[in-house]
């Protein structure tokens, strides 16, 4: 009788149909996968317990060598940093962790101090490494070198991270992004001007924060990009213009009250609201009548703190709009034209038969 | 007739074998797409530092969505959890979906609530609101508590909804606890796409034996019960290797309702969530991609691996039936009103694949498991069993439900090991061993009476009974 295939591999079964032997076949298969992966489990907890005891061992010794250099650096010669350097810094592993306690003390501390171990990540020829990365095909390796020569404030290397700034990887051309704005001073955002890439609101709110964190630079007039035709650039720089207070951007932001993108012009009402634009109420009432529902309620807010008591009337006829929410708006406001809109509410208010009595008390609730 | 009968077992034998083929491969592909996918996650989020939301006026801004019905063991604590998650922008909602305990008497003493003239933006239509509260104390200044008649879950996030005054609402279990920083993850995935992001999901993981002080996880332990335990395998099997895998392939179709954030305005536009279903949050999520297919609209749905949200799982075979019971309803209804969608290329990978999957390998898998048995009883009786073929094709599912558990526990290791000590990880293995054996049948059961109930009409959700948080684990576990 001529053997099947699985039963040449279990020799001890052959009687039995193909299909049983299929059967046990991959069972023993499927077993041996789940032995596998339960020694692989064990292996990989008595590697991560090496792999920490081998961390705690090089974070104290990176951190002795660190607090010696900071502090008794006239003692250090030049071939105590290379036996250092020979002994630590060649195994990648190790580089790693004393890099990182050194990015980490680096960011805690300033003046001489920072100066220093910017000193020391040169001479133990870190920089050098940083700048390998740089050259690696992995946007991982990339960012990462990025981000210490950002920390370390290498700016003879702006030119190289500048090349990463429309990289397809998002992570990758937001450290390079992040990386100019701390290190050019003068110009932290002129990488505007060559980005082509969106800039997604993750991205924006670490430049801001970055902006915020870096120390002493020149944060320039965000209306320069107003006219870019990325539209999450112009957002960022409208939210950039509103967080800076910069009010010689308001005649640019109310062009942006005809742009196409209904984000924008939202974006730009808040942003004008915010910088207590008061030249923007016209504008506004004239853009009113074409917007959509929750613009329209953005166009009453803003016109509430911008504008005076004499659109009371345009409130008014506003509160019968069919929407709730611009209703809700439209008291709010004039709630907000002094005791003249606040009577007209309170009357509502207070005659219970009246359509909108809900809407005026709620407006009138001091907790809301 | 004694041929057509050997031939009949003969045909469901390949047929079922063929069925197990399917699963097994679909498990493999998908556990594949996980782990690329987990790597892809962790190698990207290890340039994130979230704090960095905290201090940035860029942040969207956050409604957090609680409904609670007879909650009076654990509210006060509860709402204090949730009010001190990290996260500035953002509102507490606590909707009472007219508890007949006194838990609205607990949260207006604990937190000095006191009623508002509200008006409501009624976007969404629900049960009448009985009032609207807010605390005196600034304190408390994030948390706003809604009384309302008795409408069921769907309901009382609806009313959520209506008064929610941020983009972004987060809907959850008032009973399960999240992690500090679960509300910054979940944003993130909104403000970091391309595409319109309408919904993010995390992992949900089982809190039973773990210690948990005024809403607060203290220690992370492996569930005392067996019956817990194996649930623990289950959500690891869910979420690293199943969900991460459809959200990578942008097939995603449920986000837990314990723990979920959308994007408020597409889920008004979609209608809210649906009263008339028991799985509502399967529903929903469903029912916001045909939206956004159908308008055209491109978006995502993301998923993140971090653990977020501890939630407490069934500790008796009653309540695990009745939760089964209600799981197996949901999807079948949800299937049935989306049924449109299915191998309808205008709905793309969702129409495409994720539907025709999960009507196959999760609707239908335990019908095929029940009937399949059923099958081979009657044949054993008949004298027509092949003992050989069941013994042998026993021994391969229950190799395959090792294996797949245990790459379960190497996903959970590699990823973010939670627990720590050998004993756990070792406790989950000798779980995994007898789970197909005692928990299985019992799952496959409470489905089968799942679409019994369906098919009869049963529209309940099924009494959920928990025993809370507040006793503490035995010491050496």
């Amino acid at each position: 009788m001529e053997t099947t295939y699985p039963s040449r591999i279990l020799p001890a079964i052959p009687e039995l149909p193909d299909l049983v032997q299929l059967n046990l076949l991959t069972s023993l298969l499927f077993a041996a996968i789940a032995f596998i992966l339960f020694l692989f489990i064990i292996y990989s907890r008595f590697r991560d317990g090496v792999r920490f005891r081998k961390r705690r061992w090089m974070d104290k010794k990176a951190q002795q060598f660190i607090t010696s250099y900071l502090f008794n650096a006239d003692e250090l010669t030049a071939s105590h940093l290379e036996s250092f350097r020979q002994k630590y810094i060649t195994n990648a592993f190790q580089r790693y962790v004393f890099i990182e306690n050194l990015l980490k003390l680096h960011r805690n501390i300033t003046g001489e101090s920072s100066d220093r171990l910017r000193t020391l990540y040169q001479s133990l020829g870190l920089h050098a490494y940083a700048k390998q990365k740089l050259y690696t095909s992995s946007w991982a390796k990339n960012a990462n070198g990025i981000c210490e020569l950002a920390e370390m404030g290498m700016k003879q290397d702006v030119e190289l991270i500048r090349a990463f700034i429309n990289h397809s990887h998002p992570v990758l051309r937001s450290e390079a992004q992040i990386a100019l704005v701390h290190l050019q001073n003068e110009a932290p955002f002129s990488f505007l001007d060559e980005l082509e890439e969106p800039l997604m609101e993750w991205q924006q709110m670490q430049l801001a924060r970055a902006a915020q964190k870096a120390d002493s630079i020149k944060i320039p007039a965000f209306s320069q990009w107003l006219q870019k035709d990325e539209d999450t650039i112009v957002m960022f720089c409208i939210r950039m213009i509103e967080h800076y207070n910069q009010y010689d951007a308001v005649a640019d932001l109310l062009k942006l009250l005809d742009h196409p993108s209904a984000l924008i012009r939202k974006e730009t009402v808040v942003a004008l609201r915010n910088l207590g634009a008061c030249e923007a109420a016209e504008k506004l009432l004239q853009i009113y009548g074409n917007e959509q529902v929750t613009m329209r309620q953005e166009i009453l807010k803003t016109l509430a703190l911008i504008a005076g008591d004499e659109l009371l009337t345009f409130y008014n006829n506003q509160l019968h709009d069919s929407d709730k929410g611009v209703q809700f708006e439209a008291a709010r406001a004039m709630a907000q034209c002094g005791a003249r809109g606040n009577e007209l509410i309170s009357i509502i208010k207070n005659n219970p038969q009246h359509g909108l009595q809900p809407v005026a008390a709620y407006t009138l609730e001091p907790t809301t | 007739m004694q041929y057509y009968l050997s031939e009949t077992a003969g045909f469901f034998n390949y047929l079922i074998l063929f069925y197990a083929i399917g699963i097994c491969l679909s498990y493999v592909v998908l556990s594949a797409i996980s782990a690329w996918a987990m790597k892809r996650y962790k190698q990207k989020n290890s340039f994130v530092n979230y704090r960095a939301i905290l201090s940035s006026p860029f942040a969207p801004s956050v409604s957090l969505i609680a409904p609670a019905y007879n909650e009076s063991m654990t509210i006060v604590d509860n709402v204090r959890s949730l009010l001190t998650l990290h996260y500035n922008n953002c509102e507490v909602i606590i909707v009472n979906d007219g508890s007949k305990d006194n838990t609205m008497e607990l949260l207006i003493k604990a937190y000095e609530l006191e009623k508002l003239d509200f008006a409501v933006n009624e976007l969404i239509a629900t049960k009448p609101i009985r009032g609207v509260y807010k605390a005196r104390n600034p304190a408390y200044h994030k948390l706003v508590v809604v009384d309302k008649e008795n409408g069921g879950k769907a309901d009382a996030l609806n009313v959520g909804i209506n008064i929610a005054a941020n983009k972004l609402i987060a809907c959850i279990d008032v009973d399960c606890v999240l992690e500090s920083d679960s509300l910054l993850k979940l944003v993130k995935p909104f403000m970091e796409e391309e595409r319109k992001v309408i919904a993010t999901g995390g992992v949900i993981r089982i809190a039973n034996s773990c210690v948990v002080e005024a809403g607060r996880l203290i220690s992370i332990r492996v569930p005392e019960k067996f019956i817990a335990r194996v649930q623990v395998l289950e959500y690891f099997r869910a979420f690293l290797m199943g969900r991460m895998a459809w959200a990578q392939m942008d097939g995603l179709l449920l986000i837990s309702g314990a723990f979920g954030m959308f994007d408020k305005e597409t889920v008004i536009r979609a209608g809210g969530y649906n009263h008339n279903t028991v799985g509502e949050d399967m529903e929903l999520l469903v029912r916001m991609r045909r939206l956004m297919y159908e308008e055209k609209t491109p978006c995502k749905v993301a998923f993140i691996p971090d653990p977020l949200c501890w939630t407490e799982a069934p500790q008796t075979w009653d309540i695990l039936k009745r939760q089964r019971n209600r799981w197996t309803r949901g999807t079948a209804e949800t299937l049935w009103l989306h049924r449109k969608m299915i191998f309808n290329k205008k709905y793309g990978i969702l129409g495409m694949l994720s539907l025709p999957l999960w009507i196959l390998f999760e609707w239908l898998a335990p019908l095929v498991e029940f009937f399949g048995t059923l099958f081979f009883i009657c044949m054993a009786i008949l004298g027509y069993a092949n003992w050989p073929y069941f013994f042998s094709f026993f021994g391969l599912v229950y190799a395959f439900a090792i294996m797949t558990s245990v790459s379960a526990i190497l996903f959970e290791e590699r990823s973010y090991q939670q627990y720590k000590r050998p004993k756990h990880m070792l406790k989950l293995l000798g779980t995994a061993l007898f789970e197909p054996v005692f928990y299985h049948p019992v799952t496959v059961w409470a489905a089968i009476k799942g679409n019994y109930d369906l098919i009869t009409g049963k529209k309940s959700w099924g009494e959920m009974t928990r025993t809370g948080f507040a006793q503490k684990a035995p010491a050496g576990n």
